[in-house]
């Protein structure tokens, strides 16, 4: 509460210094000297920096909010996706991709669907050094099954190759990549589960990053063959040397036991405790995968308002209203 | 509606009526769009053509909203301004019909 109040109180001074800005403004005059003029950007300047510091410290404070009341962070985004129900078809527009039905997703307990997640991987790996794949890669490439990605690929051929190829060809272009020395790919598996592949050059390592607690004990109780994801690790590999060629670099991990890579088929990561929350936990790989490389846990996740919660309501609301601004803020 | 998607999926379908086009021309090609349970519709369009007509005719002729499939191209995601021509795309290539995908939880 008294977070809140503190929050309501500093919201309150922005207001105001925005009224005593305004009419400063429309007196101003002729500055008389270059100096001075150099003084009033350099005054200017501190101005945006603190005015960016309280934002992102306000931002910080109402993910934590968000993170230590959950329900309140349901009731909040309920009432946000009720609201959007009436929103004007611009808004839509300048989603693109993002329709009603894809927001509402996003909602308590709901499972999110395709659309959110290739808007996040596409939004936020642009400009990146992360080269994030839609959700519609993996099938496409690397299973057996591109519909229920069971199966990894038992046999590669020269035209899986040619195929990758021409996959990482357009999603760099679409992306606008210049250099990238990490690859994230997101998993929809059997209709009904999100998880993700992330390969990284810098650090010589592939990781299958999935939110169930029960695969992840009972397949480490299992002999190395019958594990699941070990054979989509050696698709992984072969991708890893593929992609690894486009960016000029000899990676060789098939029958090379003494290479410098590690894979796991099954890094440890943050569990949901819930059955919904599988896809807002992928989004969130992503985010640690882009700020640390790596999945942090602890006091640094939570410093940048990242940490991986039980409930993951309060990233809803939070996904929910990045949408919200980028909707209202794009022109069509 | 129903009608619609019983028909077997191997007619032909010109997407260039009005322009005359012959069989063989450079600059038309032939596209197979392949649903997720592996039903075939073909389709031949002009390689300056937006994708957005030929996405359109396969959704009405399947009977389901433009919006509710995705259509792919090499597993990425084709948009309703790109054309073959804008993808790179060769006579008799494959465009991949999918559904919305949604997750939760395994069992």
């Amino acid at each position: 509460m008294a977070k809140l109040t503190d929050l309501s109180l500093q919201l309150s001074r922005a207001a105001g210094m925005k009224t005593d800005f305004v009419p400063t403004l429309s007196h101003h005059r002729v500055l008389p000297s270059d100096n001075l003029a150099l003084v009033v950007l350099g005054n200017l300047d501190l101005l945006l920096d603190s005015v960016q510091s309280k934002i992102r410290s306000l931002e910080l404070s109402w993910g934590k909010f968000l993170d230590d009341h959950p329900q309140k962070a349901n009731s909040l985004l309920n009432s946000l996706i009720n609201e959007m129900r009436a929103a004007p078809e611009e808004f839509w527009k300048a989603l693109r991709t993002i329709s009603f039905h894809d927001y509402s997703t996003l909602g308590p307990g709901r499972w999110l669907n395709d659309e959110i997640l290739n808007y996040f991987i596409e939004k936020w790996c642009k400009g990146s050094r992360t080269l994030g794949f839609g959700t519609f890669f993996a099938g496409s490439c690397l299973f057996e099954d591109k519909n229920t990605c069971l199966q990894a690929k038992r046999c590669l051929t020269g035209e899986d190759e040619e195929r990758v190829f021409r996959c990482v060809k357009r999603r760099l272009e679409m992306l606008s990549l210049d250099s990238w020395d990490a690859v994230f790919i997101p998993i929809h598996e059997a209709s009904s589960h999100w998880y993700s592949v992330r390969i990284d050059f810098k650090l010589k390592r592939i990781d299958i990053f999935d939110s169930l607690r029960d695969t992840c004990i009972s397949n480490r109780q299992k002999p190395v063959p019958l594990r699941k994801n070990s054979n989509l690790m050696l698709v992984l590999m072969w991708l890893a040397e593929i992609l690894g060629s486009i960016r000029g670099e000899d990676v060789c991990l098939t029958n090379n036991p003494l290479t410098s890579w590690r894979c796991d088929p099954h890094s440890k990561v943050p569990f949901q405790p819930n059955t919904f929350d599988c896809g807002v936990h992928t989004l969130w790989h992503l985010k640690h995968i882009l700020q640390y490389r790596e999945i942090t846990l602890g006091k640094r996740s939570a410093e940048d308002g990242l940490l991986f919660t039980q409930d993951m309501a309060g990233k809803r609301l939070r996904l929910a209203q990045e949408l919200l601004h980028d909707g209202k803020a794009r022109k069509i | 509606m129903s009608e619609e998607q019983q028909v077997p999926f191997t007619s032909q379908q010109d997407m260039n009526q009005q322009d005359d086009t012959k069989t063989g021309d450079p600059e038309t090609i032939n596209v197979k769009v392949v649903s997720s349970s592996g039903d075939e519709v073909f389709f031949k369009i002009k390689r300056t053509t937006q994708l957005r007509k030929l996405l359109g005719a396969y959704a009405n002729k399947v009977g389901k909203d433009v919006n509710t499939i995705r259509f792919l191209y090499d597993g990425t995601r084709i948009s309703e301004t790109d054309t073959p021509h804008s993808l790179e795309m060769e006579d008799n290539d494959t465009i991949d019909v999918m559904v919305e995908q949604v997750g939760g939880y395994s069992s």
